[in-house]
């Protein structure tokens, strides 16, 4: 659980130690005080809130510096811990209900306002594949909570679709990336308390490095100057890149500015990327980049055009056509400027086509595993079950929840199968009841074809047998 | 340095008692015997035991700390019988417990006591006190445990009583003034506790023994009891669930 430090980690050394102290993200600041706020006249409505946004903007410190501030004890679920369902009930389910004990031994009532605040660090990110029961403990826990609870996630979307109900039981507080600036003033706030002379061009390469990371910027400074006194230098290929995007969107810049074809061609010659997915930055770029619609259409039509030789590429395999793409792709876009570029952008997109790839992975998952359970027994393949009978089973599993769970009894399903073709959450409250359905048909306590118990059917066939 | 030997049943009993609450603990050992104080993960539940040198069959120790996995030791344990003795060893070079058990040996790797809380018990204003033989209050736990997970406190002048109330069902377990060791309280008090806990600990104190109980209203309980044959004490704390809506 807890492990020796050579070295005392800058990052806990310099741990704000109130909310006054916590970088940036003021939004972010005043919803979580008007929530602990809350709690002051007994338990809210909402009694957690979850804190989202990238690492390193000050999600964890500030959730510590809050309870400080409050005089409340600090409960910790950190993702070194081992935790699932059980472990959340053992720990922040228990903890939640009753008053507290600190690590010091010092009694906590909430009858004199000290509370107990349960932080549950990467929430979404507690649970091994198949455990959708550490999400549904979450919720459980929220709900018959006594106490304060934070919760801390990077993808808000993956706990909440496990459990959509932290939705409405919880607050919301939105952490943004930090800016330089704000980075490389803490940097040089650090320096001085460590009475290091470190140049300010550095912080700003720490600083620019890191993007936004303020956490990752403070780790790579103390690394940089562990026992020195001064740094007036840096190898910034010691740093090694924080973020690989930088990169990229420094590429980009330099083709979208290129006056020349060569130049547009190089630019993203080091970058270690396919054309097939440069063409993916590149197009989500083009609207951010050309402002009149003329440039914006020979842009696009160069991409498109790019795009035929990828799709040769595939499929003949003659990977040789890549350069033909590539050129398309980077030089042919550059040549659709006409008029100086005036207004560069001040930051590049990521494509917003892997995003929304990866944010419906789990969905186009279920499918893919539904469609082939059902094969064999439609006797067709997946692929034919998941375009043309997915969507009439979906829509007769809506309409009939008994009839769902005789095709499930059938085919085998499990919750996610349910929950897909139901359209809501492997933990939801239907699924559940389709899966104890399920469970009775399979048993024979209920016959497939009706409600009638297995007993009444026996003598039925008994009588006719009588005949 | 720290070099003892004991009975098998004594370690056990002291196992027991820790690991109702944590999985790794900081055992501070001196000339006088060996301490232990720990609070649990949920923060809602305390550990305060103490080993005489004498529960040990032979004891020699200089102030130092021990940092020790209570699961892996109570596993090794199980390899002994009651009444064997155990050796065990501090290699302060190798950070390790050698414990010999019969012909067996083992060198158990210890955990790094920096950073590992040392908690101070709390002063409380406890004004009820009472004493009931665990053997009692487990038939009360027992009678509770499927009825809710909670369970009531209630020291009033003229008895003491556990109750349980759930959705469906409720228990009550009492007890007269004349059939408790000891009863003292200037008024009535009660405090709302999480079933589990009350009953683990329970569960670690050696049958046929007496627990005495310290009681307030919505306030921590305080129950101590002896352990190795009266040259060990435990003092449990456990928080009160909260009731109020506040």
């Amino acid at each position: 659980m807890l492990v020796a430090k050579m070295m005392k980690e800058w990052t806990e050394k310099y741990r704000p130690k109130s909310l006054s102290q916590v970088v940036g993200n003021e939004g972010a600041i005043r919803a979580m005080k008007r929530w602990a706020d809350l709690w002051s006249k007994g338990k809210p409505k909402k009694k957690a809130i979850t804190l989202r946004g990238v690492p390193g903007s000050g999600k964890t410190s500030s959730a510590l510096a809050l309870a400080n501030d409050y005089g409340w004890d600090v409960v910790e679920m950190n993702a070194s811990d081992h935790r699932n369902a059980a472990s959340i009930r053992r720990v922040a389910g228990a903890g939640s209900l009753g008053q507290t004990f600190t690590d010091d031994g010092e009694f906590l009532t909430t009858a004199e306002g000290r509370r107990k605040l349960i932080v549950i660090d990467e929430a979404d990110n507690l649970f091994g594949r198949e455990d959708y029961g550490g999400a549904k403990a979450i919720a459980e826990t929220i709900r018959q909570s006594n106490q304060p609870i934070i919760l801390i996630v990077n993808d808000y979307y993956a706990l909440t679709r496990k459990a959509s109900a932290v939705k409405t039981l919880a607050d919301k507080a939105d952490f943004h990336k930090l800016g330089d600036k704000t980075v490389i003033s803490v940097l040089a706030e650090i320096c001085a308390r460590e009475d290091m002379e470190v140049d300010e061009h550095v912080l700003r390469l720490i600083a620019r490095n890191a993007a936004g990371d303020l956490r990752g910027a403070i780790n790579d400074l103390q690394m940089l100057v562990e026992g020195r006194t001064s740094l007036a230098e840096v190898d910034t290929a010691a740093l090694g890149k924080r973020n690989q995007e930088t990169e990229l969107e420094a590429a980009l810049d330099m083709m979208f500015a290129a006056e020349t074809v060569k130049d547009a061609r190089n630019a993203t010659l080091d970058i270690d990327r396919t054309p097939e997915e440069l063409i993916l930055w590149v197009e989500e770029n083009i609207p951010r980049e050309f402002k009149s619609p003329e440039e914006m259409a020979a842009a696009f039509d160069a991409l498109s055009r790019s795009d035929i030789y990828l799709r040769r590429t595939r499929m003949l395999q003659h990977y040789g056509l890549w350069s033909y793409a590539k050129e398309l792709m980077t030089s042919g876009v550059s040549l659709a400027r006409t008029s100086p570029r005036r207004h560069p952008p001040s930051r590049y997109g990521f494509p917003s086509y892997l995003i929304m790839m990866s944010r419906s992975r789990s969905i186009r998952g279920s499918r893919a595993a539904l469609s082939s359970k059902l094969s064999p027994l439609l006797h067709s393949s997946a692929k034919r079950i998941g375009s043309s009978v997915l969507p009439f089973l979906s829509t007769l599993a809506r309409n009939d929840p008994q009839l769902l769970a005789r095709m499930g009894a059938e085919a085998d399903f499990d919750e996610g199968d349910i929950a897909f073709l139901l359209g809501t959450d492997p933990g939801s409250e239907e699924v559940t009841n389709v899966m104890a359905l399920m469970k009775k048909i399979k048993s024979g306590d209920i016959m497939p074809d009706g409600d009638r118990p297995a007993k009444d059917r026996a003598d039925l066939s008994r009588s006719l047998a009588d005949f | 340095m720290f070099q003892a030997r004991a009975r098998a049943e004594i370690l056990k009993e002291v196992v027991n008692v820790v690991s109702t609450l944590v999985d790794e603990a900081k055992f501070t050992v001196n000339a006088d015997g060996l301490t232990l104080r720990a609070v649990d993960p949920a923060h809602i539940a305390m550990v305060d035991l103490s080993l005489a040198k004498d529960a040990f069959e032979e004891f020699k120790a200089d102030e130092s700390e021990i940092g020790i996995d209570i699961d892996k030791l109570g596993q090794f344990l199980k390899l002994a019988r009651g009444d064997d003795l155990v050796d065990l060893k501090h290699d302060e070079e190798k950070r390790k417990l050698k414990i010999v058990v019969g012909d067996i040996t083992r060198h158990m790797s210890l955990i790094d006591t920096t950073g590992m809380s040392d908690p101070k018990v709390p002063n409380l204003e406890l004004p009820a006190t009472v004493t009931v033989r665990s053997d009692d209050l487990l038939q009360g736990i027992r009678a509770s445990e499927t009825v809710s997970d909670h369970i009531a406190l209630v020291a009033s002048p003229d008895g003491f009583e556990m109750s349980c109330e759930g959705d469906m069902d409720q228990v009550h377990w009492k007890k007269a003034k004349k059939d408790l060791g000891v009863l003292e309280t200037p008024s009535a008090v009660r405090s709302l506790f999480p079933l589990e806990y009350f009953s683990n600990m329970l569960k670690s104190v050696s049958s046929g023994s007496a627990v005495t109980m310290h009681l307030g209203s919505d306030y921590p309980v305080r129950m101590e009891f002896k352990i190795a044959s009266d040259k060990g004490e435990v003092r449990y704390l456990l928080a009160p669930r909260i009731e109020s809506n506040d």
